[in-house]
């Protein structure tokens, strides 16, 4: 507490002001990295800027080596795992090697993610044979978690490596691609529609949603008329982000759907449209589908 | 002469009786506690839990529903929205369904959250009484106010099923207290279980003398009334030796329904909450655990060990006792309902180790054990070998009514830090050295009491007191 008071100032000055660290910095024991973790902790949490990274990297590298050297072999569990999680947060790849020998001993679950997440940021080169290595399957969140910082040349070669991925893993790469936004992933993903596991093509169109750019439409019409609900919920969405002259058609059929989810989604798809409430109106007087003409109302109830 | 006789056969067959369950009884918890110290000991000094940190977004979590049923709430009602408004988690919506209340618990709501009738068409997946109209507030796009006829807690929790928009769902209970990371809490074991865990619930505090600042809870201090610290001890124990082994193995019966979390899906195929069951959310886990293992899907019910839910727990012997014969009232209706379980290799572990060990220590238990009570003293006049006889009883009370909760405390203040000042652990540890002698017994009376009840099919007491609605389990 004490450290954090009286430092605070100077290692401001360090990371923020650019001046010159002062040798006092240097933590002298446990009690002073811990209040330099803290510190760290704090910046990295609020600032995002690659500077004040770089220089945490910089300075942890050279004085919290030695001490974290001889925590990750501590014989205890939860001093392995903070060690380990200070070592991806300051990205200290100069102890990629220790974390390297750890892989020699029986390694829990959380200790493994937490190395492949090192090695996505500190050992690039390794990352995707580790990552196929890896002698127990993760859960969908870890891999997320794994895969989320990647950086984008070592993204490309893992969507090659892709069929050799673990099911979990290959879902949690689409979802990734989707959040990205990236219309670069938009070929790649347009080959996943055609997937023989219909989670993938679900995930892929949602994915292809989140980016919201469809070059071809014809490669999705099957899904219109899919057996799986999901996929023609996925569809309804999809379709809501294209001009309504070219999809008022295939969303009307939509919205007479057996499922329940897929015709609100029609319905709210064909509402958010500039036009959407001509067409709304033209169905309702046009159709005899009970509970479409209802879903259709409700849309137009809430937009007047 | 035969009358001694047969009173000494007698004597010596309850007395075995007792002492083969105290055994059994001791024996088990003592496991499951080791288990808790090995499983803390892990953890200990851990400092970062993802998930805890609270700077997780949308794109790691999966969007939720919060149910709050209320039924003429209108003192709390304002300020419990509030706190839910201000949990930390990405995404969520917020319905509150209002079962048929007579005082203002609407018009509040209406009036703080600017609410206005909508129209919007409810998927009827699970059968509940009408629902009268649907307000959505325009201040908060994700809060929702539901208006239906009145017709039970359970009732109003499957129309926010139906309702509800995401995949999973959190009951609240009017009278929770919560913390802004108890749903981040709540829902770490479904987002870190790749969809293998269909149902979570956490540990469940004792509020009295708790304060909520800047929507942290925060243990002031412990409270002054012997009966709560009582309780606290009560709380930590089941915790520590129960649910913690219970959980892992997937054994759990009991999930709090003050604050739990479930999987649309799987509830709605169970039928939704069970209307004129006392104890809907234990009937709940264990119709879900039934349906599982029927259609074999191998899926799990979680148990968090950090704190999510605060409650205020009864301060009086009276509220008190009703609490508690309506939970052993409802754990009996429950077990009854779904005694096929029991011994029955098609429920696995469920049916093997669960069933039976609810029916001994929770339904049998308080019977055997008050019977223990009456055994001691008439041994101790007795004398002769009713006299050592009535010592070993003694001692095993000991243990399990004292050694333990002891322990337990130790462990909890060792592992958790909950009770930061010195003073204070030791008077837990005080109190819990008196427990034998009074909130034990009592507490006994009172669940027998409850099991009488049941034999006699009485079901009238207390029907709308909201305080015996929020369900501990041990």
């Amino acid at each position: 507490m004490k450290y954090i008071e009286t430092k605070q100032k100077e290692w401001y000055s360090y990371l923020i002001e650019d001046r010159e660290p002062s040798s006092t910095l240097i933590p002298n024991n446990e009690s002073e990295v811990k209040a330099v973790e803290e510190i760290f902790s704090s910046y990295l949490y609020n600032i995002s800027d690659s500077e004040i990274l770089a220089k945490i990297k910089l300075f942890s590298n050279n004085y919290l080596k030695e001490y974290y050297r001889s925590r990750i072999r501590s014989h205890r569990w939860s001093t392995r795992m903070n060690a380990l999680y200070h070592i991806f947060d300051f990205q200290m790849d100069e102890l990629v090697e220790e974390c390297e020998q750890l892989e020699i001993k029986k390694l829990t679950l959380q200790e493994q993610v937490q190395l492949l997440k090192i090695y996505s940021i500190c050992h690039k080169e390794v990352f995707i044979t580790k990552l196929l290595q890896c002698p127990t399957t993760l859960t969908e969140y870890e891999y997320k978690k794994v895969l989320y910082r990647l950086d984008p040349t070592v993204l490309e070669q893992l969507i090659v490596r892709m069929d050799d991925l673990p099911l979990e893993c290959q879902y949690s790469l689409i979802d990734i691609l989707g959040v990205k936004r990236e219309p670069q992933y938009l070929s790649f993903l347009e080959s996943c529609l055609h997937n023989d596991d219909a989670e993938i093509r679900i995930r892929t169109l949602k994915a292809i949603f989140e980016i919201g750019i469809i070059t071809d439409l014809d490669k999705y019409l099957p899904f219109i008329t899919s057996q799986i609900w999901e996929e023609r919920l996925m569809m309804a969405k999809l379709l809501g982000a294209l001009p309504i002259s070219i999809t008022s058609s295939y969303l009307q059929e939509l919205l007479e759907d057996e499922n329940w989810w897929v015709r609100t989604q029609a319905a709210k798809s064909i509402g958010r449209n500039k036009d959407g409430k001509i067409v709304l109106q033209s169905y309702i007087n046009s159709s005899n589908d009970r509970y479409a003409i209802e879903m259709a109302n409700q849309v137009l109830g809430k937009e007047s | 002469m035969s009358f001694f006789k047969i009173w000494e056969f007698v004597m010596l067959f309850f007395g075995g009786l007792i002492l083969v369950y105290m055994l059994v009884v001791v024996i088990s918890y003592g496991i499951m506690l080791l288990f808790a110290f090995f499983q803390l000991r892990r953890q200990y000094k851990l400092e970062k839990q993802d998930i805890d940190e609270g700077y997780i977004d949308l794109f790691f979590s999966k969007p939720i529903s919060i149910i709050v049923p209320a039924f003429n709430e209108e003192v709390g009602i304002i300020n419990s929205i509030h706190s839910l408004l201000s949990l930390r988690y990405p995404q969520t919506e917020l319905i509150i369904v209002n079962d048929g209340s007579t005082d203002g618990t609407q018009q509040e709501v209406i009036k703080e959250f600017k609410m206005v009738k909508v129209d919007e068409i409810i998927r009827e997946q699970i059968p509940t009484k009408p629902i009268k109209n649907i307000y959505h507030s325009e201040i908060f796009p994700h809060l929702w106010l539901v208006e239906k006829e009145n017709g039970g807690k359970a009732d109003a929790l499957n129309v926010g099923i139906n309702f509800s928009n995401y995949p999973y769902f959190c009951s609240v209970d009017g009278d929770s207290i919560l913390d802004e990371k108890s749903l981040l809490r709540v829902m770490k074991p479904i987002i870190l279980g790749n969809g293998d865990v269909i149902g979570a619930g956490g540990n469940v505090r004792i509020a009295n003398g708790t304060q909520v600042q800047m929507g942290t809870v925060f243990q002031t201090k412990l409270s002054k009334n012997y009966l709560v610290v009582m309780q606290v001890v009560e709380y930590m124990r089941a915790f520590l030796m129960g649910r913690m082994a219970l959980s892992t193995f997937n054994l759990i019966l009991i999930i709090s329904g003050a604050f739990s979390v479930f999987s649309k899906k799987h509830v709605v195929e169970v039928g939704g909450y069970s209307n004129h069951m006392i104890g809907e959310d234990m009937e709940l886990v264990v119709k879900l655990h039934r349906y599982l293992k029927e259609n074999k899907i191998n899926k799990r019910i979680e148990f968090v060990p950090d704190p999510v839910c605060w409650t205020e727990a009864p301060e009086s012997l009276s509220v008190l006792r009703q609490q508690r014969r309506r939970w052993h009232q409802g754990l009996i209706e429950s077990m009854t309902k779904h005694r096929k379980m029991s011994f029955n290799f098609k429920y696995g572990r469920i049916g093997l180790i669960s069933f039976p060990l609810f029916w001994i220590v929770e339904c049998l238990g308080p019977l055997i054990e008050l019977g223990g009570y009456i055994y001691v003293i008439i041994a101790f006049f007795m004398g002769d070998i009713y006299y050592e006889f009535s010592l070993l009883l003694i001692l095993l009370f000991v243990i399990y009514g004292t050694v333990f909760s002891v322990a337990s405390i130790l462990l909890e203040a060792w592992a958790m830090n909950t009770y930061p000042k010195i003073r204070e652990v030791f008077v837990l540890m005080l109190m819990s050295l008196t427990e034998i002698f009074w909130y034990r017994p009592l507490t006994l009376i009172w669940r027998c009491e409850g099991f009488i009840q049941v034999l006699l099919k009485r079901k009238d007491w207390g029907s709308m007191n909201r305080v015996g609605l929020s369900k501990k389990g041990i």
